[in-house]
């Protein structure tokens, strides 16, 4: 173990991580298939849970294991499990269709994280391990809200969303070094639901409008 | 005392549980019942300083939660007793089915308790998962008749109240953040507690809690409806049932700015109360500006009334903004004063869309012939919108220009008056022409062969209405009139109670 700290510490590993998490969210923003969005999130659930295990490792906190183990559960594991079976059922087809074109997306992303990092240069100081992290987690919860802004379908959509949801969880950890392990599961559970909930509605989307793309709600204005 | 609030989730058991729609009407009803009383009884403890804490500080309930949750409750009856009038009406017409109705009320009861959890909790956590878990119980609600438009509102409504609830939460991670190493009283890391926050929220740093106090503000101000981020709500209240809009309308909105206020109460310790002022003010000042002017266009009753909920929300930001004893009071006294009037005129429309079978102002007119009771209602229901005095809504708002004269924002008070008066304007002209003239059903100018023959006997088979429905609705425009004219002194004493909380005085 002791050895393992090191080498965290050494080959700054949780930097690593956490870049690597942001460099997979803007994957997904540029990407063109469901399919390479889909994988995109697997790859950032991963990340998020390796980063737990080696804050646990890291900070000898045990219960971070238990919350690294749920995020596999739930967002390696499940959710993908469930968006896959939606994205079949529904079938979707693969374009992602974006407004804006991919080097665009790309140049906003980046412009973003540019943003970020001047941003918050004050007002809120981290120091030690995780002194990085906080601004790679602000600039994957915008970069994933663009994202969403600029996809015409609805999966695409709640696959933003499901992005978000991962660099909050960055930003929890970085700052807090992991909420109590109820709270933590409480916030998963309510995210699970929500994304059941929204492929329910996803199934009635198609059923009513024959697709799943966002351009047919626009009934409602004003 | 506090294990009380899962009586609705009994009542949402038997709906699931029982055979017939009848079971499930009566279950909400009884449940609702026994929540009221339950509410006034730790109201009536709150109001006389008692603060209740659950095992482990989870939950706590003191004289603002007990406001709110009285608030709620109270509604929630109504609601249910409104419930059974309208969904029979929808059986009747065919839009629902029996299963329909009994999925409809177990979801209600749902409703009520995430919104009963969301004032109890004490943890910033616990809070943040509540006022999510209504959003997606209440989405499920929205979207329930599986039209086009119902479905594409809940999608709007669940995407965006996530989304700015994520930002919500990310917010009290800072928070947790800033009270990590100071509070930790019981050898913890750190206490989202609010108690435990509250109390040293003299040493948190100022400048991570402006950030965090952002954040929240947007997480939550979408929910509340506040403008610029309210684009959700015309939609959501439109499409959802209309028991259900009035629960949105009265307190879903007011449960998700308890979430700033609880916040607030902190920032404005640890940075100083100008800078949740200026923020709550410009907030309050843009909803109420942006709602007016949208209320000019709107074609539909139900988009004038979700409008008119943006402005109302707006007003409740911008007097807690003001701060100040008539601040406070007007923003807290206004809450119930809305949660009243905004059901009933929900009520009210979800009567005349019995009859007309559409949502557009035009497609009926004379409702006030048709049934002189709910027309009356809604003329009360207007005035009182709109701030006529005698009603109660007059009393806040005029609490609340009091505050700005006080604080010498002649702008701003300026503002509000011009808007005020584009909201009369909208609101009578919509609802003058669908009360007034001669009882007349279809478009005005192109059917005339759908006009009644005005003889009077066609009128009762029309409204078809259920008198426990009729006579809350004519207790709560009872009470528009009688909390116009005389503040309760229980609700007085619950709400300068809670005035303490933001006047840096006693903190709990």
């Amino acid at each position: 173990m002791p050895l393992i700290k090191r080498w965290i510490e050494i080959f700054g590993a949780i930097d690593f991580i956490s870049v690597g998490m942001l460099l997979s969210v803007v994957a997904m923003s540029s990407a063109k298939r469901i399919e390479s969005c889909l994988k995109a999130y697997v790859i950032n659930s991963w990340l998020l849970a390796l980063l737990m295990a080696a804050f646990a490792v890291y900070l000898s906190i045990p219960h971070l294991y238990a919350a690294a183990f749920f995020t596999i559960a739930g967002k390696c594991v499940l959710i993908p499990y469930f968006l896959r079976k939606i994205i079949r059922d529904l079938k979707v087809t693969r374009e992602v269709e974006p407004y804006l074109s991919m080097p665009v997306s790309l140049i906003i992303s980046f412009g973003l994280v540019v943003l970020v990092y001047s941003f918050l240069a004050s007002g809120i100081f981290v120091a030690g391990v995780a002194r990085n992290v906080l601004k790679i987690s602000v600039s994957i919860i915008l970069i994933s809200l663009f994202t969403m802004m600029n996809r015409k379908k609805a999966v695409t959509q709640v696959m933003g969303l499901l992005f978000m949801e991962n660099g909050l969880f960055l930003a929890g950890f970085s700052l807090t070094y992991g909420m109590p392990t109820i709270i933590e599961l409480g916030v998963l559970f309510d995210m699970m639901m929500g994304v059941m909930i929204l492929g329910v509605f996803l199934t009635q989307i198609k059923k009513s409008f024959v697709s799943v793309d966002l351009d047919k709600l626009t009934s409602l204005k004003g | 005392m506090l294990f009380f609030v899962l009586v609705p989730l009994m009542a949402a058991l038997v709906c699931l549980a029982g055979k017939s729609p009848r079971v499930s009407e009566y279950a909400t009803l009884a449940g609702s019942v026994i929540g009221a009383g339950w509410v006034l009884r730790l109201a009536a403890g709150a109001a006389g300083g008692t603060i209740y804490f659950s095992r482990g500080n989870t939950f706590y309930c003191d004289s603002l939660s007990a406001y709110i949750l009285l608030v709620i409750s109270l509604l929630a009856v109504a609601a249910s007793v409104y419930s059974i009038e309208y969904m029979r009406q929808e059986h009747r017409a065919g839009t629902v089915t029996e299963a329909g109705m009994r999925y409809y009320y177990f979801l209600l009861n749902l409703f009520v308790l995430t919104m009963m959890l969301v004032p109890l909790a004490n943890n910033l956590a616990v809070l943040w998962m509540s006022v999510e878990a209504t959003t997606l119980v209440s989405a499920l609600l929205v979207g329930i008749y599986r039209k086009k438009q119902s479905i594409e509102a809940a999608w709007k409504y669940i995407m965006l109240c996530t989304v700015g609830i994520t930002f919500a939460l990310l917010g009290t991670f800072i928070i947790y953040y800033a009270g990590a190493g100071i509070v930790g009283a019981k050898g913890e890391a750190g206490s989202l507690n609010w108690t435990d926050l509250m109390l040293s929220a003299r040493l948190l740093n100022p400048a991570t809690m402006r950030l965090a106090f952002i954040f929240v503000v947007v997480g939550y101000g979408t929910k509340a409806g506040l403008a610029p981020v309210h684009n959700w709500l015309p939609d959501a209240h439109s499409e959802a049932p209309t028991p259900v809009s009035a629960l949105l309308s009265g307190i879903l909105l007011n449960c998700a700015f308890y979430g700033v206020m609880r916040f607030a109460a902190i920032v404005r310790v640890s940075c100083g109360p100008a800078f949740v002022q200026d923020i709550m003010i410009a907030f309050g000042v843009a909803s109420v500006v942006i709602a007016s002017l949208f209320m000019l266009i709107q074609m539909s009753a139900k988009r004038l009334l979700a409008y008119s909920s943006i402005e109302h929300m707006g007003i409740i930001s911008l007097s807690f903004g003001l701060g100040g004893i008539y601040g406070l009071y007007a923003a807290l006294l206004h809450i119930l004063n809305h949660a009243i009037v905004k059901p009933l005129m929900f009520f009210v429309t979800g009567r005349i869309h019995s009859v007309s079978h559409g949502a557009k102002l035009d497609s009926v007119s004379g409702f006030l012939k048709m049934s002189p009771l709910t027309g009356v209602l809604g003329f009360a229901g207007i005035a009182a919108l709109a701030g006529v005095p005698p009603f109660n809504v007059f009393l806040s708002e005029f609490l609340m220009l009091k505050g700005m004269a006080a604080g010498s924002h002649w702008y701003i008070m300026a503002v509000f008056l011009i808007a005020s008066g584009l909201v009369f304007f909208s609101l009578l002209r919509g609802f003058g022409g669908m009360l007034l003239g001669k009882p007349r059903l279809g478009q005005h100018r192109a059917e005339s062969d759908t006009e009644l023959t005005h003889t009077g006997k066609t009128s009762p088979e029309m409204v078809r209405t259920w008198w426990p429905a009729s006579v809350m609705m004519a207790l709560l425009g009872a009470s528009l009139l009688f909390l116009g004219l005389n503040i309760p002194g229980g609700i007085d004493r619950l709400i300068t109670r809670s005035m303490g909380l933001f006047m840096g005085g006693r903190v709990f």
